[in-house]
């Protein structure tokens, strides 16, 4: 019932099995819908204010993890098809609200976009390889390329883990989803099998009552991104100039 | 040196800047040419909240490639809100990595695929 509720028969161009009891839409979720380019984005981050009713403070997160995840279909996955996309705004546990994106697509799937730059045998080994920073099929080196970094799956997990929120990510026979446990599980030990899909589907869970803002969640996702860079880091805070 | 500044716009309804399409013309047609020819470049984040470390990457990285240390002293970023300024730090900060890592100057990357 839940997946007719979300537009599943609309979007197939079929009839319900059953009697749909529909309520309005803004407040509580984005109906499933294709993104095919950049203009399909760019109307879908406009209209997700509206439909989630959320604040403008909260909806940076969301918008950015859209935002980038349908990037990364529209560059990466080879599709026509583009990315089926919805979203939902939800209260979980205590009281807290969430949004849950969802994006999926037919495309050639995490293991073959990540090419030859990473070779890699399994989509479980793919799936890891992905997640960490800097590793991208579409570039030529180490965050070498002028249009992509291979940033944005850390980053998103990241935002995502920051304001108690779930991520995961399949492709292939494989999936990689974090752990909401105290002592967290090497990345290795978060991937498990499922049954083979072709393409990639990607979950993120946003906590929107985050205490700190988004600067402030940001600053822990770079924080984290820059542990997994170098060593001594880089002091680029004091060079760069803002006025 | 004369300076070029670019005004960065958001999506249309919101506050967020995350068209790379724009970026990638900002980037060839206006940055990278301003600071072929000795010319300091400002980028205008005033209509912008926030941006994707995508989009700030596709407009500033290659520049920060070509003339490393220098384009602190060419590139500057007006009325960013801190979470541009997160962002564009983090570009900074793995571009810069990765510069020095290309040129054998950092061989303490820690991935192993950035090596």
């Amino acid at each position: 019932m839940y997946a007719w509720r979300f537009g599943l028969a609309e979007y197939l161009g079929i009839d319900p099995p059953a009697n749909v009891s529909e309520h309005e839409e803004a407040g509580r979720f984005v109906p499933l819908r294709t993104i095919k380019t950049a203009d399909d984005l760019t109307k879908l981050l406009s209209d997700i204010v509206t439909l989630l009713h959320v604040d403008k403070e909260s909806s940076k997160a969301v918008m950015y993890a859209m935002s980038e995840m349908v990037r990364n279909t529209l560059e990466h996955s080879r599709t026509r098809d583009g990315a089926v996309v919805c979203a939902q705004s939800y209260a979980g546990d205590r009281g807290r609200r969430y949004v849950s994106i969802g994006v999926a697509d037919t495309g050639i799937g995490i293991r073959l976009s990540l090419g030859s730059n990473h070779p890699t045998l399994t989509d479980r080994a793919a799936l890891i390889e992905a997640i960490k920073p800097g590793v991208s099929g579409a570039q030529q080196g180490p965050f070498g390329s002028s249009d992509n970094a291979g940033a944005g799956l850390f980053i998103t997990r990241r935002l995502s883990q920051a304001t108690d929120g779930y991520f995961a990510v399949g492709s292939g026979d494989a999936l990689f989803r974090t752990s909401k446990a105290a002592v967290r599980p090497s990345d290795d030990r978060l991937v498990i099998d499922i049954s083979r899909f072709g393409g990639t589907l990607v979950c993120v869970e946003i906590g929107l009552d985050h205490e700190g803002d988004f600067a402030g969640t940001f600053a822990e996702a770079r924080a984290a991104f820059s542990s997994q860079l170098t060593t001594a880091g880089i002091e680029v805070s004091k060079r760069v100039r803002f006025s | 040196m004369n300076e070029q500044v670019i005004l960065i716009e958001p999506v249309p309804g919101t506050m967020l800047a995350e068209s790379k399409d724009e970026a990638r013309r900002f980037r060839t047609q206006k940055i990278l040419p301003a600071l072929e020819r000795g010319d300091s470049v400002a980028l205008d984040f005033a209509l912008v909240g926030f941006a994707t470390q995508s989009y700030v990457h596709a407009l500033i990285s290659e520049a920060i490639r070509r003339y490393k240390d220098d384009i602190y002293d060419r590139l500057t970023f007006r009325s960013c809100t801190k979470e541009v300024q997160e962002v564009v730090l983090t570009v900074f900060q793995y571009t810069m990595a990765a510069a020095d890592a290309a040129a054998g100057l950092r061989p303490d990357i820690v991935n192993d695929d950035l090596t």
